[in-house]
């Protein structure tokens, strides 16, 4: 019941952290979506069998995290639930891929290396998407994708289903407090009543989700999302952006880690 | 402002699973009216407020508000003059902040920013609350809640104000201020309460629901104060309206 709880607050924390307000938060929220797209793009097209080379990149998230007040174990936290997904994704290179490559006078097999390279390329492109919600919220997000003209039923449906996400987590949590009070029981749920737990849920979700939408039409709401202005964006936007544009198209380039050993050993291959 | 006349004729209407809430309930509301409508748990009063507000349509008889027949057809026209309070604020607050809350009613009206400011600001001000604009609605108490519900319907400036229990959740100071706020209020108040001394203090009329008819409508002095219809009704006279027994006042 407890961990209901808290996985509603996570997705609350969210929200709570968006509200903050720093350097990251004052920005434009179309400027952090920018960004955090470019960087997506730039890393995913790295070669397939970088690792050491996307060292640089690590540098976007925490420099993010840290200029946004954002705790790097909230983002860790929550990248940890979501890395399941990312190694069964990278998995298959290993079974597929036989063959090898030498780094670094070492032998190694290219599927586990094209492996590591997902891994990693996943993680960073999954925080950094995480470290945007939690310094521009939802809402910010989806006035940024208005104005990129995304169209407005997707954007409507994004921010509604973030919203109706929170209400089912919270009637399921209610509906488990009531349970546990009353079964006695110490832990779980009997598995007779899983059905007519569920069932419930999900019935008065609707009815919430219902009365929330009524609640929208009685305001004037019909279909179209209208944001308001958000931020004017200033002078620091545009520097904002270049700024790390400039430095994801170097660090895609030029192999900088490698560079830096060079420099740092003197020694020129 | 026109001078709508908010009229229910012979209300009908059964839920999906076949209770009838409501079996025929006509009256008619004059603007400018503050109207209560009292009655016992499941009289059917939220019932009514959702066929008032075309939420619900009726199996029978028909609504209108001002010169419009409410229908699905008609129902955005109507609405740009209602402002609805629920009874649980949890379902009227869904942005992220307060503040973005009470603006979405002035920002679906069209309004450029500039105005949508000013009356976020005003109705915050108006209800209290404007050291809770940049709070999250979920992590606000029960009344607070209420109260910034009640700033995102006066936001609106709505010419007919339906309220569905405003003062429950409400501590005394916080309930004194709605009350005054909606003293303040020039415009039709149609208001549902199990508190009978607001209701008292601010509504010229009642209208008492039984099992989904309409056992009474009157003054609410002459309504309150009469003991056999209140019992019957499932309610009881307010302490303030009863006689003192020790000193022979009448109330
Ligand atoms: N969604 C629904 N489905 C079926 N029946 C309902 C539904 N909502 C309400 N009812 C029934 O309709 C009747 C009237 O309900 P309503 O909510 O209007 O009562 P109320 O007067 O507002 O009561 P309360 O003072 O408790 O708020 C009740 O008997 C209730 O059981
Ligand atoms: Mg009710």
């Amino acid at each position: 019941m407890a961990s209901i709880f808290k996985t509603i607050d996570h997705i609350r924390y969210f929200d709570d952290l968006a509200r903050q307000d720093s350097f990251i938060h004052r920005l434009h929220p179309l400027t952090k979506l920018l960004s955090t797209t470019v960087y997506a793009l730039v890393l995913v097209s790295h070669d397939k069998y970088a690792t050491l080379a996307l060292l640089p990149f690590l540098f976007f998230p925490v420099l993010v995290a840290a200029a946004g007040r954002v705790p790097l174990s909230a983002i860790l936290k929550r990248l940890l639930y979501l890395e399941p997904m990312i190694i069964c994704l990278g998995l298959l290179n290993p079974l597929f891929d036989r063959e090898t490559t030498v780094i670094m006078g070492h032998t190694v097999s290219s599927g586990w290396l094209i492996f590591a390279s997902i891994v990693i390329k996943g993680s960073l492109a999954v925080s950094s998407a995480l470290l945007l919600m939690a310094t521009t919220g939802m809402e910010g997000i989806a006035l940024s994708l208005r104005m990129l003209r995304v169209p407005r039923i997707m954007v409507l449906q994004l921010l509604l289903t973030y919203r109706y996400l929170s209400t089912l987590l919270e009637e399921g949590a209610r509906i488990m407090q009531a349970y546990s009070f009353r079964s006695l029981s110490t832990v779980g749920v009997a598995a007779k009543a899983w059905g007519s737990l569920l069932g419930q849920v999900l019935l008065r979700t609707i009815d919430r989700a219902q009365r929330i939408y009524d609640a929208m039409c009685l305001r004037g709401f019909n279909g179209e999302y209208v944001p308001g202005k958000g931020r004017r964006a200033g002078i620091a936007d545009p520097i904002y952006l270049l700024a790390w544009g400039a430095f994801f198209v170097l660090s895609r380039v030029f192999n900088l880690p490698l560079y830096l050993g060079c420099l740092l050993t003197g020694g020129v291959r | 402002m026109s001078h709508h006349i908010t009229e229910a004729q012979d209300l009908c209407y059964s839920y999906p699973d076949g209770h009838q809430a409501l079996r025929g309930v006509s009256f008619r509301i004059h603007h400018g009216e503050s109207v209560g409508v009292i009655g016992g748990n499941g009289a059917g009063k939220s019932t009514l407020l959702m066929l008032l507000t075309g939420l619900l349509e009726p199996l029978r008889g028909q609504v209108a508000i001002g010169e419009i027949r409410l229908n699905s057809r008609t129902a955005k026209l109507v609405r740009q003059k209602l402002g609805m309070v629920f009874q649980n604020p949890d379902d009227q607050l869904f942005m992220a902040r307060v503040e973005e809350d009470v603006a979405f009613g002035p920002r679906n009206m069209k309004l450029d920013e500039a105005q949508v400011g000013e009356r976020v600001a005003l109705a915050l001000e108006k209800v209290g609350i404007v050291h809770l604009g940049d709070r999250a609605p979920y992590r606000l108490s029960a009344g607070e809640k209420r109260a910034a519900a009640i700033a995102s319907v006066l936001a609106m400036g709505p010419d007919i104000l339906i309220m569905d229990e405003p003062t429950s959740a409400l501590d005394p100071s916080s309930r004194r201020r709605l009350i005054n706020l909606l003293k303040g209020f020039e415009h039709t108040k149609i208001i549902t309460s199990h508190d009978l001394d607001m209701v008292l203090e601010l509504c010229q009329r009642v209208l008492v629901l039984k099992d989904g008819i309409l056992l009474c409508d009157g003054p609410t002095h002459q309504v309150l104060s009469d003991g056999n219809m209140m019992i019957e009704a499932g309610l009881e006279v307010p302490q303030s309206l009863r006689g003192c027994p020790s000193c022979g006042w009448k109330g």
